[in-house]
């Protein structure tokens, strides 16, 4: 079934022809003539870079130093930079490989993960809040969080990448990473507290149709919600096809992520706590009975009546969309203020917290709670057909894939595979828009720019590829080498293009070309992202815990900054001053802004002040002189040891005596997360 | 209407402040100032009006929570007369918030007058604004989408119940830039320690850059903007040591790598710090304000003192260049009266009528109101139906807001809702329209301004929703 979807991947015939609608060019990289690039060139990369510089009669940069190619490799990879050790290390490894194997210590540095997740974190508007109002966290949500690091980590190709988040409940065996990857299409926003039941499901399933077009497709999907896309090849239909995917969709938050092993335990001693309870329960049951009838029955009498019958509906007589309804009110029970036993009697209350103390004597029998995973499921029953709004006869809607990649494909509709299906046509070989979104978003990651400028919108309104053989060779090698990041990684940190200094003897006339250099004739000089401009103050206090994964915690714990709790509502903190996302739409390229709040910030801001003090405290009990110490700070800060007149105004500022100036120290240090040169790679 | 900082009716000029201030930066700041003043640049994006603008600078006064029309603004006497009755079936039974199922309508017992030459009518509850309904145009006939508050507020922030979208005074300073240097250009104040339904995502950028987000002003605060000081044990011998060495080392860094602009953009971001660091204390220090201007906005009463002095640090603001500012009153849904109406209002209202009519006329006679929009309103209205007895619930089919200033014709209403201030019947006004005309005042167009998104042009108001031209050529 999932091949018969495969093989209808074929442009429509008679469409315009649009360059990313069209199948990859086998190319080959072109040979370069002048002799001095022929030395230069690293890979197939370089011969296509190289090449149209010379084209146009340009030439690419020289090679960065190797401090600087160090530090710039250390920031891609793992967010953090090098300390003095590591730079000492690979400066004199003179081995000819010694670049390779940097490369290599690097992608298995579980570091790596931690710091290419955030680019997959911002696609999917990950966040751990539930956004509107209140805001509520989402406390299991984090596992989504580790399934991706752990996916960066682990090398998963990027078919069971893309098949577990869209379809990880499909799968078979019930793997916990499976459901947890589910989460996915938990990631949008919500409330609770919502009566408008109907139009909250139905914002929340346009947006997750949004997201997956914005993500997996690199298409503004959103546009053709109320029209055929007025720029692009997608109709209102198609816009409706994607989403009738999702139709049957629903929510579950009382499945655990544990293997089958772990909940056949579970439900063997929980059988026996069940036993030796049985009567308490009973007791307890009946005290709280009326307590949640009445709750019931006030949650459920707050809906507008249609909403209502769809509870009151046994599930076994519901269709997909009356039992979602029905999830809601549900939610609106468990979470409206105080809970049902908030108006308890005083007498009631006594007996309860007397029953429970009873129940909790046999806590020794009970089994430990298996985790709680966020996620989802397909509703077991008939599903409610998608329809298009405003169709006045309610024409169902089949789940179906882009009309313009392909035309003639109807997707089997066993409802336990629906998304599975729409994972395979993504990751199909031969679809030639997604896997050139996906390489695109890892070369915009490497070079600050993608080769297509515009990596959630390949369609008209977006740009076209600057060197468009160069991306079909790259996807064409991506697919070949398995779908795997980090051998893409590698091919592309091996160029010459990647190796290039920042600074071009020419640029000042380059620029009048190619004023953005879209033609890669240096290297372009990048802010440090917001989570490593706050991890690298905690990495060079020495404070920073390298824990791996977990629940996330508050900003003041000195861990990574991808473990910091993130709130939708909440856009005043540090990481936000640095233009971190609000997890509210998905971002695909950051914006990088320089405003006086984060100088302010940097400056002024007790986070700052203290980091430079413990730094501080850190470099005054390794080093007794002063010109010793100032040299590490500079060179722990910038990458590169300082200039002898650097060192002499560093020595002017802090006196000869480390000791008895230990707050000049602190200063020091401070000004040193202030300077550009450690805000910066270049 | 000039781009220059007009000088507050105040003995102390800025060097005297800069000098005197108390404050860690002001020597620091002022050292700044002497050698930047005359290599200014401008700051953000160019200015680029669609038409010639008719206001320059917007005071939202944002009644958090909604506050009911049929109680201050739109009379409704046959409320009065059908009280305690359900709906009549002509009226569509909507969707309420709470839900409450049924509920009688509720009068509103109020003592309504008409005001001024116009003859505009108010309720005996904002006394103060009823003797300004000359200068205030009336929209009876605003609706919106969201039914609660996460959704209403952020619409009325943003044009959509749904968060994510830039808010509208992002809009603005994306689309005119700042024409000042020491302040930010959006502004936001709130009148209690609570924080607002859906917090700073009320102000934020959305997906254009966060140098376009609101920031918060702290009136009374010693630090009126987060991390405007060192902590008090940084002297500002030291912050100068510190800086000066910082900006050598920036310097040196930047002459290794010319052409790239970024870094000398981040060099000057500490200056316009510094700068910030020097205005921002002056623009909320209200010592050269006189006793009768304090009085006028009634600061010399427990009850207004709060949200007049917000207002008048409004005025200060607009005086010294800030292009847009939002005074929550009420901040965290306090006018929302699901029970007890006449208590919550009541109160509410006191607390803000006199400071809202200080504001207007001292606007006015200081030649301020011409170039600026006042505007007055919540999230929603509230439903002719009573909650729990004495209570209204959220109405977003049918409300009142109201416009004074920025050339907006002052006593007229615009529109009407139904007998019972239900539904918005005539000339009714989506926020879409509300926005479109507040940035069409502003000298922008609604449909002209875009962002470039993901490739696809965002407008403001979401590629709806028009400018109202009833608002400057009268009814």
């Amino acid at each position: 079934m999932v091949a018969a979807a495969v093989a209808a991947i074929a442009p429509a015939a008679g469409s315009d022809g649009w360059w990313a609608f069209r199948p990859r060019s086998s190319v080959t990289p072109p040979a370069l003539e002048n002799d001095h690039s022929q030395t230069r060139a690293r890979n197939g990369i370089d011969q296509f870079v190289f090449h149209r510089l010379a084209q146009q009669n340009l030439s690419p940069a020289p090679s960065a130093d190797k401090p600087t190619r160090l530090r710039r490799l250390y920031y891609d990879l793992i967010g953090l930079p090098p300390t003095p050790g590591e730079m000492d290390a690979f400066l004199q490894d003179e081995a000819p490989d010694a670049w390779e194997r940097q490369i290599d210590v690097l992608l298995e540095d579980p570091r790596y993960g931690e710091h290419w997740a955030t680019l997959w974190l911002d696609l999917v508007r990950y966040s751990e809040s539930d956004g509107w109002n209140q805001d509520a966290y989402r406390p299991h949500i984090w596992r989504y969080r580790d399934y991706v690091v752990k996916a960066f980590n682990e090398d998963k190709p990027y078919t069971d990448f893309v098949r577990e988040q869209l379809a990880g409940d499909e799968m078979p065996g019930g793997h916990p990473d499976h459901l947890e990857a589910a989460g996915f299409l938990r990631l949008g926003i919500f409330e609770y507290n919502q009566r408008d039941a109907r139009g909250h499901w139905n914002d929340i399933m346009n947006e997750m149709t949004d997201t997956v077009g914005d993500v997996f497709l690199g298409l503004s999907m959103a546009c053709a919600r109320c029209h055929d896309h007025k720029f692009d090849d997608i109709s209102q239909r198609d816009y409706f096809r994607l989403r009738a995917f999702f139709e049957p969709i629903i929510w579950r938050d009382d499945l655990k992520a544990a293997t089958l092993a772990e909940k056949a335990a579970y439900a063997d001693q929980l059988a026996v706590w069940n036993e030796a309870t049985e009567e308490i329960r009973g007791e307890i049951d009946a005290l709280v009975k009326p307590y949640h009838d009445r709750k019931w029955k006030t949650t459920v009498e707050k809906f507008p009546l249609d909403i209502q019958a769809c509870f009151l509906k046994p599930e076994h007589e519901r269709n997909s969309w009356e039992h979602q309804m029905a999830y809601l009110v549900s939610r609106q029970f468990l979470e409206e203020g105080g809970g049902p036993l908030k108006n308890i009697s005083q007498e009631d209350q006594v007996q309860h917290e007397a029953l429970k103390k009873k129940l909790a004597a046999f806590d020794h029998l009970k089994p430990k709670a298996l985790p709680p995973v966020m996620t989802v499921k397909t509703f077991a029953g008939p599903s409610t057909p998608t329809t298009i709004p405003g169709d006045k006869g309610k024409t169902a809607v089949s789940p179906g894939f882009l009309t313009a990649l392909s035309p003639h494909a109807e997707p089997a509709t066993d409802a336990t595979q629906l998304r599975t299906t729409l994972a395979a046509w993504i990751t199909d070989p031969d679809n030639p828009l997604t896997t050139r979104v996906i390489v695109n978003r890892i070369w915009q990651r490497h070079f600050g720019r993608g080769l297509v400028s515009t990596p959630n919108n390949f369609g008209h309104k977006g740009s076209r590829p600057s060197h468009p053989e160069l991306l079909d060779w790259l996807t064409e090698r991506f697919i070949e080498d398995g779908w795997r990041f980090k051998q893409l990684h590698r091919l592309i940190l091996t160029s010459a293009t990647w190796q290039q200094a920042s600074d071009h003897p020419e640029s000042s006339n380059y620029k009048k070309h190619d004023p953005e250099n879209t033609l890669l004739w240096s290297a372009p000089v990048r802010r440090l992202r917001a989570e490593s401009i706050r991890d690298s103050m905690l990495h060079l206090s020495g404070e920073l815990q390298s824990k791996l994964g977990g629940p996330s915690v508050d900003a003041e714990v000195p861990r990574r900054s991808l473990y910091v709790k993130r709130f939708r509502n909440d856009n005043e903190t540090f990481l936000h001053a640095f233009d971190m996302t609000s997890g509210l739409k998905s971002m695909a390229q950051r914006n990088s802004t320089t405003t006086p709040t984060q100088s302010l910030t940097m400056f002024n801001s007790r986070y700052t002040l203290e980091r430079a003090e413990v730094w501080a405290d850190r470099l005054c009990a390794q080093h007794a002189a002063t010109p010793s110490l100032l040299h590490q700070a500079m060179r722990s800060a910038w990458g590169r040891p300082p200039s002898p007149a650097e060192l002499d105004d560093a020595l002017q500022f802090v006196g000869q005596d480390p000791q008895t100036s230990r707050q000049r120290v602190a200063d020091f240090c401070h000004v040193l997360l202030n300077s550009n040169e450690f805000l910066y790679v270049p | 209407m000039s781009d220059s900082h007009q000088p507050a009716a105040s003995h102390w000029n800025r060097r005297d402040f800069l000098q005197h201030s108390g404050v860690g930066f002001g020597a620091v700041a002022l050292q700044w100032m002497l050698h930047q003043e005359n290599a200014r640049a401008s700051v953000g994006t160019p200015a680029a009006h669609h038409h010639p603008a008719r206001a320059k600078h917007v005071i939202w006064l944002f009644m958090e929570g909604g506050p009911s029309h049929l109680d201050l603004l739109d009379p409704k006497p046959l409320l009065s007369r059908l009280a305690g009755q359900p709906l009549p079936p002509s009226f569509k039974e909507p969707i309420t918030a709470m839900g409450e199922k049924g509920a009688p309508l509720l009068e509103a017992p109020r003592q309504w007058k008409r005001h001024g030459q116009s003859g505009l009518w108010a309720s005996e509850w904002i006394p103060e604004i009823a003797t300004c309904m000359d200068d205030i145009a009336v929209i009876r006939s605003c609706w919106t989408n969201g039914i609660n508050h996460a959704g209403g507020v952020c619409q009325m922030n943003t044009c959509i119940n749904v968060a994510g979208r830039p808010s509208l005074g992002a809009w603005v300073d994306y689309g005119l830039g700042s024409i000042n240097e020491n302040l930010p250009s959006f502004v936001v104040m709130c009148d209690t320690k609570g924080r607002p339904v859906n917090g700073p995502r009320n102000w934020g950028s959305g997906f254009i850059p966060a140098s376009h987000q609101g920031v918060r002003i702290h009136g009374t605060a010693a630090e009126p903007i987060a991390h405007l000081n060192p902590p008090a044990e940084f002297s500002p011998a030291r912050q100068r040591d510190k800086l000066s060495l910082l900006q050598k080392f920036n310097r040196e860094h930047a002459r290794r790598h010319q052409d790239q602009s970024e870094l000398e953009a981040r060099i000057r971001s500490y200056e316009l710090a510094f700068r910030m660091q020097a205005w921002a204390p002056e623009a909320v220090d209200l010592r050269g304000e006189t006793e009768e201007t304090k009085a006028l906005y009634g600061m010399d009463h427990r009850d207004t003192e709060t949200f007049g002095r917000n207002c008048l640090l409004a005025r200060r603001l607009v005086e010294r260049g800030v292009r847009f500012i939002q005074l929550y009153c009420g901040t965290g849904s306090k006018w929302d009266s699901h029970t007890g109406i006449e208590a919550n209002h009541s109160r509410l209202c006191r607390s803000m009528d006199k400071p809202v009519a200080g504001l207007l006329r001292d606007l006015k006679r200081r030649g301020l109101l011409e170039e600026t929009l006042v505007i007055w309103g919540g999230e929603f209205g509230r439903t002719p139906m009573s909650e729990k007895g004495d209570g209204r619930d959220h109405n977003p089919t049918g409300f009142s807001i109201w416009m004074a200033g920025g050339s907006v014709q002052g006593g007229q209403t615009i529109g009407a809702t139904d007998e019972l201030g239900l539904y918005a019947t005539s000339d009714r006004m989506h926020v879409h329209d509300i926005h479109a005309s507040i940035l069409w005042l502003l000298g922008l167009d609604n449909m002209v301004l875009t962002f470039d998104h993901k490739g696809r042009p965002e407008r403001p108001t979401i590629n709806e929703g028009a400018f109202n031209p009833k608002l400057i050529r009268g009814a």
